[in-house]
């Protein structure tokens, strides 16, 4: 009952509609992601009650990442790193003269997931921490490893072509400080590569620039158009999202709790989750060639399971003080600023706390239905403008972005180098969004090999000496044993080239 | 002669992987250990090089993808832009965010073919629109660069 009345408290219910404005504008925004949204948030957070300010962060983080997809559907640009795994459908399908529909099946879909995150997250937070407890650097190498694989099956260009791809990726995340002994790597000299490539900014121009250039050589009339130019009536877009999310539900379902336990998982998140979720969408579809090609499934199953991660990431944050991701690392930090420490009792400590947040997370997934169909309205006005217009304002907003993030004029150099790069690899048939899950997933990789390489003092076996090391190791070996006899399938018997290298993304 | 899209991006992924692994060789190995620093861009690089051979072996195999064409009017224009963002890459801490993203916008829309109206409009609202988004509200040290004296 007494949570029942804090969640009705006015002042709560007036956080949550502001932080899910807050989090739709900045999710939306291309190069501001959650976790920067949560960071500019904590200053407020001080003069909040412990609840407030844990919802403010709730609610912000839960709407950021739905609001990433808005971009990414509009502009081909994903608004926060979560949306980058199914950036290709969303926009194809905005393309197609369906921009809000698109968004709206996101928006469901993300709220859906989101619910199911909270109700997993209150009924299983002790088990599912202490089955992420077990993981060691093994197994958190095998998970990494695993999620590379998805690579694969997200993009649909040839093997060999998304090998590269992922190569590409896995390069750039090798640029800076090395995780093992501390030596600069390709740096070149500049300080400001130590840290490595700021991924926001390798979005931007993976993303952003590579969609303007396309869009220069279109204004001469050599490529094609780039934006959609049609958006169905508002009505009709909530009908039609509504039925297709309906339609979808066992996707919903199956990817949520997939989503928790990526979430729950140290080092993984949200963005993690929509690209596993969206490899075994795909790998489970009976219609796998429709995939990167407009295709709502994918959208579905990636948009929920990266809303359910968020709740997930709590799980360890709350009941161990581990960060599930960068957003919980800085709610841990608020904790602690408001005297609640996380651990395996804080369910005795600060029970009513801990389920009002339980609560305040289902509520903002709930509002988020609002305040997320205004964003879409908003930003789908984008579309009416001309596009000499909005070209500029894309990249000033794209270059702003990326300089927030480093606050640092080098952040303009990543973007034009990448932005260089991801162009030559569309003119060369090599798609671009492999190349950011390497970029995502590179240091985890390098980081948790080297370590059990050094844990293991060169030897490969213990790789697979624990219960789930061994299941994540067969199963990585499995999929890279397939994968290469696709591979050299391919070249044994070539067939027509893939319709996605004729325009990869 | 022409050459296939495919042989170029092999040939390209080739040479790639292995300056990066030449690369990786030079860093040094701790004491005492039999991998450093050098060991994971290695591996990275020799799977980038395996790669470019795959797609180059399946070209030389399939001869299925188009010529390279070189566009020098298209290749002009995305110069150009490049060009842009450069200048104001190097502008934009002497000059101030404010100056440099105006000219950067006001260039940018003219390019995409605006009105020199428009692009006057756009450029300046813009401006004031990312100010007060990233420099009001974020606090994002934006450089005030000319107009510091200005600052408000």
């Amino acid at each position: 009952m007494d949570i029942l009345i804090s969640l009705s408290d006015p002042a709560l219910l007036l956080t949550i509609v502001v932080c899910t404005l807050y989090g739709s504008l900045i999710g939306a925004l291309p190069g501001l992601s959650a976790t920067m949204a949560v960071a500019l948030l904590v200053p407020f957070t001080f003069y909040m009650d412990p609840v407030q300010a844990i919802t403010a962060i709730v609610a912000t983080t839960s709407t950021a990442i739905f609001a990433g997809d808005i971009s990414g559907a509009l502009l081909r640009i994903p608004g926060t790193p979560a949306s980058a795994a199914y950036v290709a459908d969303s926009a194809t399908i905005a393309h197609n003269g369906r921009p809000r529909t698109v968004l709206f099946v996101d928006l469901f879909t993300s709220a859906a997931g989101g619910i199911i995150g909270v109700i997993v997250l209150s009924l299983a937070t002790p088990m599912l921490a202490r089955f992420a407890t077990n993981f060691s650097s093994y197994e958190m190498f095998w998970l990494a490893a695993l999620g590379l694989s998805c690579a694969v099956f997200v993009a649909g260009a040839s093997p060999p072509k998304t090998f590269a791809s992922l190569f590409i990726g896995l390069a750039i995340a090798c640029v800076g400080i090395d995780v093992a002994v501390g030596m600069p790597r390709y740096t070149f000299g500049f300080y400001d590569l130590f840290d490595g490539v700021d991924f926001i900014s390798a979005m931007i121009g993976f993303f952003a620039l590579t969609e303007l250039f396309r869009a220069a050589v279109e204004r001469d009339g050599i490529g094609k158009a780039v934006l959609p130019t049609v958006v169905e009536p508002v009505r009709r877009a909530i009908a039609d999202g509504w039925k297709i999310s309906c339609a979808h539900w066992k996707h919903v379902l199956r990817s949520s709790p997939v989503g928790v336990i990526i979430g729950v998982l140290p080092g993984a998140g949200s963005d993690v989750a929509a690209w596993v979720t969206y490899a075994l969408s795909r790998k489970l579809s009976k219609t796998p060639e429709k995939y990167g090609n407009g295709h709502m499934e994918g959208i579905i199953d990636a948009g929920s399971s990266n809303n359910a991660a968020v709740a997930g990431a709590w799980t360890p944050a709350l009941v161990f003080g581990i960060p599930g991701d960068s957003v919980t690392a800085i709610a841990i930090g608020v904790l602690m600023m408001k005297g609640l420490a996380p651990g395996p009792d804080i369910f005795e400590r600060s029970g009513d706390v801990v389920y009002t947040l339980f609560g305040a997370f289902l509520l903002s997934n709930v509002i988020m239905v609002f305040t997320g169909g205004i964003a879409i309205l908003l930003a789908s006005q984008l579309l009416r403008m001309p596009r000499r217009l909005l070209m500029p304002l894309i990249l000033g907003l794209s270059l702003i972005g990326g300089f927030a993030v480093m606050n640092s004029v080098f952040s303009i150099w990543i973007i034009i180098a990448l932005g260089v790069l991801g162009y030559l690899m569309i003119l060369g048939g090599i798609p671009i969004a492999p190349a950011i899950l390497g970029v995502v997933l590179g240091k985890t990789l390098e980081q948790n090999f080297m370590t059990s390489m050094i844990k293991s003092q060169g030897e490969f076996l213990p790789f697979f000496s624990r219960d789930i090391s061994m299941v994540l190791g067969v199963a990585t070996i499995l999929i890279w044993g397939l994968c290469l006899l696709q591979g050299v399938r391919t070249i044994i018997s070539p067939g027509p080239a893939s319709k996605n290298e004729e325009n990869p993304t | 002669m022409q050459i296939s899209r495919d042989i170029a991006t092999g040939t390209v992924l080739i040479v790639a992987g292995a300056a990066m692994f030449v690369g990786a060789r030079g860093f040094m190995l701790p004491a005492g250990l039999d991998y450093g620093a050098g060991f994971f861009p290695k591996i990275v690089s020799c799977g980038m090089a395996v790669s470019g051979l795959l797609i180059l072996v399946g070209e030389l195999r399939s001869r299925s993808s188009e010529p390279l064409t070189i566009v020098w009017r298209a290749l002009r224009r995305i110069a150009a832009l490049i060009g842009m963002i450069v200048l104001y890459g190097l502008a934009f801490d002497p000059i101030g965010f404010h100056i440099s993203t105006v000219a950067l916008l006001f260039a940018v829309t003219l390019f995409f073919g605006g009105s020199i109206a428009a692009a006057a409009i756009l450029s300046v609202s813009a401006t004031l629109m990312l100010h007060v988004c990233f420099y009001s509200v974020m606090k994002v040290a934006l450089p005030w660069g000319l107009l510091l004296p200005f600052a408000w």
